[in-house]
């Protein structure tokens, strides 16, 4: 079959491009999931820190946190804001829910995780070098809870404000059909270089083959001039099999020259 | 050398042929091996380029979602405090400290590139950050129906501007907050993602040099360097030598060719000393005889014929087999580099229970590979066998790049190494 160096070697090249397409898939999910949490937190942490200082600023008026009746109807604007926020709660210090978002209702304390994550808080000032050192991140089944600490003027710790939210839950469906529309490119890009790559190797073949089948043909019938086998452009092997011809013409010869000799001498007498 | 001399070629006749040999074989074939396999690394590099680039686009798109919703969120938060104001009746043109008030938005996040309030014609009215030129130059013109703006890379989505309790649809907004995130991959991501996507090609170049070099071993080199034995044989008059070999598409047929032609001149000589040897019983004159002798004599000189009409082996060279196995202990190592998740793994573990869960895995299955394969040769053919196990080894090279824990990598090895045994003994039986 001509070309079959050439098949072989596109077979193996495309073999290897649907790898790099399947890898390159794999990084870029990677990497668009990192970006998206990463939009996604960077959100979240403003609303929390723009709700933050709604709530420190009365407290600095001496205004308790109780009081604070509007507190609800904002933390409801901002959570009807964004399909993937699914609550925010504001607590005291000792983890009582004062107001809260969620539409069940049935706490009246926050998870225990969300106290030792705001214990464990840096102190203020270090807080305050960097915005997302002052937020802590509690994980949660199908989401993460993201939360800041509440302080009155004195940097006394009053009480805490957590927003939970799905994880690539909303909209999965669309990003399942987009991950396979990519994937499917990506393939499709593979097989075209892959197939590009072939027609290289055949190209880059196709004289050697050709050289290589006149050579044959050459070998293989006794009667060829001598010449007419070697004029091709010698690329390819060549100049081995005009070496070889000739030799195996020379032993040829010689093996008829004594055969008729022999039969000369067996007439003769 | 005598007339019917049936003993193997001797070592000092092989020598030269093996020299001219690898010198043949660094001409036409070395030269053709090498293009393509530069032919097939450009490829794959090229194709490593368009699937980034296309995919980094793609994803770049698919954020624009994302990068709207914080451009809303952020330029919700301003547009609330500049509510504030309008409800209290002050103008934004006398509003103060509007600058260093945006400033502190654009400090909040390095993707946050500009915030900036304009009016309702979509001038600027205040800025801060790094202003596109089109902004800067005099607005952006209504924003009325504007839902998002593409902005020197960043992407905003402006948030008007009404005082407090007016309806959205009713009352025309009075001013509009844009900020401007950036669009796409920060840079840091980008980073990520090319080291990592070169870390692949690179473990995917090694792969495929290793998947190409054994094909072009047999189907290219090996077959060359049997012509070139073959010619430089004949040529020192050793008939007795021949090649068994095999190749795929016109040059293995050319080998066959040789093999032929040169059976056919061994027919003829056998053929020509059956008649000598009859000429011989039919006479008992001693001149006859001795020109007979004479005669036979001569055609042989400088000639070795076969013992029979087959012809002993032409001795090949096994530079290119150690070459193969090179690259294929190369890939071995190269299985390991997408495996970038399971590194905190393997560092818990500490260095020598780490080496020995990545090493000793590959180096107890090569050998069980090898040994399966061994007995798969014997009913099926080496070309299934050698695909079967490049398989099993780039499974294994895949799932690497989704294995986290030590279990996973210990197991994959275990597979790899399976798989480059079997691939290997085909090369090793060729």
């Amino acid at each position: 079959m001509p070309g079959a160096l050439a098949a072989r070697l596109t077979l193996a090249l495309s073999a290897v491009l649907l790898l790099l397409a399947l890898l390159t898939g794999l990084v870029l999910e990677a990497v668009r999931g990192d970006a998206e949490r990463e939009l996604r937190e960077g959100r979240f942490v403003y609303t929390l820190v723009e709700l933050q200082q709604r709530v420190e600023t009365p407290l600095a008026l001496g205004l308790g946190m109780e009081s604070q009746a509007f507190l609800q109807q904002q933390l409801e604007a901002e959570a009807a804001a964004d399909p993937e926020i699914l609550s925010i709660d504001l607590f005291d210090a000792e983890g009582r829910l004062l107001y809260s978002t969620d539409g069940a209702g049935i706490r009246d304390a926050v998870p225990e995780g969300w106290l030792q994550a705001l214990q464990a808080m840096p102190a203020p000032a270090e807080a305050a070098r960097e915005v997302s050192a002052a937020v802590w991140r509690v994980p949660e089944r199908g989401g993460q809870a993201l939360g800041v600490a509440l302080r009155n003027d004195f940097g006394l710790e009053v009480g805490g404000l957590a927003l939970r939210h799905a994880v690539s839950e909303i909209g999965a469906e669309v990003l399942r059909a987009e991950s396979l529309a990519l994937s499917l490119l990506l393939l499709a890009l593979a097989l075209g270089a892959g197939l590009a790559g072939g027609l290289g190797f055949w190209l880059l073949c196709r004289p050697l083959d050709r050289e290589a089948a006149a050579l044959a043909a050459a070998l293989s019938d006794p009667t060829a001039e001598a010449d007419a086998e070697v004029s091709v452009a010698a690329q390819g092997p060549s100049v081995e099999v005009a070496r070889l011809l000739e030799a195996l013409r020379r032993a040829e010869r010689r093996c008829a020259t004594a055969a008729a000799e022999v039969e000369r001498i067996d007439g003769r007498t | 050398m005598g007339a019917l001399e049936t003993s193997p070629p001797a070592s000092t006749a092989a020598a030269p042929a093996r020299a001219e040999s690898a010198a043949a074989e660094q001409g036409w074939s070395a030269r053709l091996r090498n293009r393509l396999l530069l032919l097939a690394a450009a490829a794959l590099l090229l194709a490593a380029l368009l699937l980034g680039a296309v995919g980094l686009r793609a994803v770049e798109q698919r954020l624009a979602a994302e990068v709207a919703a914080t451009s809303v969120t952020v330029g919700r938060g301003l547009a609330q405090q500049f509510e504030v104001a309008l409800a209290a009746g002050v103008p934004f043109e006398e509003l103060t400290g509007v600058e260093a008030f945006l400033r502190r938005a654009t400090g909040f996040d390095p993707r946050i590139g500009f915030a900036a309030l304009l009016d309702a014609e979509g001038r600027v009215a205040h800025a801060a950050g790094s202003l596109p030129e089109s902004l800067a130059g005099g607005g952006v013109g209504s924003l009325e129906d504007a839902p998002r703006l593409g902005l020197g890379g960043h992407l905003a989505v402006p948030v008007a501007v009404r005082p407090e309790g007016a309806a959205e649809t009713a009352t025309p907004a009075a001013a509009y907050v844009v900020v401007g995130v950036e669009a796409g991959l920060s840079a840091d991501q980008r980073r990520t993602f090319l080291l990592h996507a070169t870390l692949a090609v690179l473990a995917l170049l090694l792969l495929l040099l290793a998947i190409l070099r054994p094909l072009l071993w047999n189907g290219l080199e090996r077959p060359a360097e049997a012509l070139a034995g073959l010619a430089a044989a004949v040529r020192r008059g050793d008939l007795a030598q021949t090649t068994w070999l095999a190749a795929p598409g016109p040059l293995g047929r050319l080998l066959a060719a040789a093999r032929g032609r040169l059976a056919s001149v061994n027919a003829g000589f056998q053929a020509f000393l059956l008649s000598a040897f009859a000429a011989r019983a039919g006479h008992f004159e001693p001149p006859v005889l001795r020109e007979i002798t004479a005669v036979v004599r001569r055609a042989l000189a400088d000639y070795r014929l076969p013992p029979v009409t087959g012809a002993w082996p032409l001795p090949l060279g096994d530079a290119a087999l150690r070459r193969s196995a090179f690259f294929a202990l190369l890939l071995g190592e190269a299985l390991l580099l997408p495996g970038w998740r399971a590194l905190p793994a393997l560092q818990d573990l500490g260095p020598p229970l780490a080496v020995a869960a990545v090493q000793l895995p590959l180096l107890l299955s090569l050998p069980l590979g090898l040994l399966v394969a061994r007995r798969l040769l014997a009913g099926f053919a080496e070309g299934l066998v050698f695909t079967a196990g490049a398989l099993i080894a780039a499974a294994a090279l895949l799932g690497l790049a989704l294995a986290d824990g030590v279990a996973a990598v210990v197991a994959l090895r275990l597979l790899g190494g399976l798989g480059l045994g079997l691939a290997l003994r085909p090369l090793a039986a060729g």
